[in-house]
């Protein structure tokens, strides 16, 4: 693909105060001691409303377009990728491109988990070969439907008691054009796919309609252990395949974005990565030890926490890996041409 | 090392005992644990990690009525060690 993408700014947002482990824990029952040890997560954020995800999205947008010094009424298109859509129809892509002026360009909607910002920047570098010359990129969750909080968490299942403990709330944006602009940052690569085929998926997420209101299958599970196993080993050889097609090294990152689970994970994920890739000189850029698992927005606030570090001629590598059909997706930024 | 009373099917869980212990753990948390295993290490238990480690916390908070010690359990290597480690 010929035509360049760039990327020229980023933001998150995040709904109320941070819920720390000591506040989540009193809340569900849990002991705030084992958050802290076992998952590594110190706070995350939760919408009020379950049907929030557009609210959020707007106001990521709003930052993000602030900082790219454009209007809403200069886009070509908008994507969002969640795996929470405040509902089925009307799309929330479709609401917030409405709400932000935006809306009579083409709005597309990704269902998608955590690969899904990558996916979205994907199709967004499409769009931009296409010939469009300005996109809106977003992505987040708000899992909020998908958490009762008021029920005995003694009983419950493994498999569904970490999503109480792993995930918050978030959106994040990113603005993207065809044209270079003063500071934006230069999309290398951007890929994802399946690496898996016929392996159980390693997280679920359910939705129910009227006829199914009634029913006992558990919203939100995830094989916890397959995740532990297989995310590190998946992220390394997505980072390892990414480079060596760009031609490049690890010694050469300034910057890892590596997956983020939780902030246990993420960061025995990173050793990982700095030790197999030669990455050691690169600097870390993670949000989830703070933010909680926010799905869909995790890779976009981790670039509204890199581009403004980010210098000419660096070299960014983010990694992700989506565990519900194990889909991995990297992103590159960086110049032009092949190492040395 | 000690004997154990085998954790009888519907027997009160009586936390003083190891075998009480046991019946707690295979009758809250669904467990199939046995007498013989009291000395192996707990991770070379069927399905003992971190989730089944909260698991076990919680069902000895409600069956002893106060909060355990999370540092306390997690210095245990054995069920035995996780008995004595228990805040009765």
């Amino acid at each position: 693909m010929s035509t360049a993408m760039w990327l020229r700014s980023a933001a998150a947002a995040l709904p109320g105060p941070p819920v720390d482990n000591a506040a989540l824990g009193a809340r569900i029952g849990l002991p705030a001691e084992w958050i802290d040890r076992f998952v590594g997560t110190r706070a995350r954020h939760f919408a009020k409303g379950r049907t929030d995800l557009s609210g959020l999205c707007e106001r990521a947008a709003r930052d993000a377009l602030g900082r790219a010094g454009l209007a809403a009424r200069e886009l070509d298109f908008v994507v969002l990728a969640t795996a929470t859509p405040d509902a089925l129809m009307p799309t929330t892509a479709a609401v917030v491109a409405d709400r932000l002026g935006a809306g009579d360009v083409p709005v597309y909607q990704l269902q998608s988990g955590c690969s899904g910002t990558v996916q979205a920047l994907a199709l967004a570098r499409a769009l931009l070969a296409d010939g469009a010359g300005r996109g809106l990129v977003l992505g987040g969750d708000v899992a909020a439907k998908h958490l009762d909080l008021d029920q005995d968490f003694r009983s419950m299942r493994p498999a569904q008691l970490v999503n109480y403990v792993v995930f918050g709330d978030g959106a994040g944006a990113a603005v993207v054009s065809a044209d270079r602009a003063p500071g934006a940052a230069r999309c290398a690569a951007v890929g994802h796919r399946p690496v898996l085929p016929g392996v159980a998926p390693g997280q679920r997420l359910e939705w129910y309609g009227a006829a199914e209101r009634d029913s006992q299958l558990p919203p939100a599970t995830e094989d916890y252990a397959a995740v532990e196993q297989r995310v590190p080993e998946l992220a390394e050889q997505a980072a390892k395949e990414q480079l060596a097609a760009l031609g490049w090294t690890g010694e050469q990152l300034d910057h890892l974005l590596p997956p983020q689970l939780g902030g246990r994970m993420t960061k025995a994920i990173t050793a990982r990565l700095r030790a197999a890739l030669g990455a050691e000189r690169a600097a870390e850029l993670s949000c989830v030890a703070d933010t909680g698992n926010t799905g869909n927005a995790l890779l976009l606030q981790q670039l509204a926490l890199l581009l403004p570090l980010l210098r000419e001629g660096e070299r960014t590598l983010a990694v992700c890996v989506e565990s519900s059909r194990w889909i991995t997706g990297t992103l590159a930024l960086g110049p032009e041409g092949r190492s040395a | 090392m000690t004997s154990v009373n085998a954790p009888g099917p519907g027997a009160p869980a009586d936390l003083a005992d190891l075998g009480g212990l046991m019946t707690l753990l295979n009758e809250e948390l669904d467990l199939e644990l046995s007498a013989d295993q009291a000395d192996l290490p707990l991770d070379a238990l069927p399905g003992w990690d971190s989730m089944l480690l909260l698991r076990v916390l919680l069902a000895l908070e409600a069956a002893a009525g106060r909060a355990q010690s999370l540092a306390d359990l997690l210095t245990a290597g054995t069920l035995r060690e996780l008995h004595r480690a228990v805040r009765l």
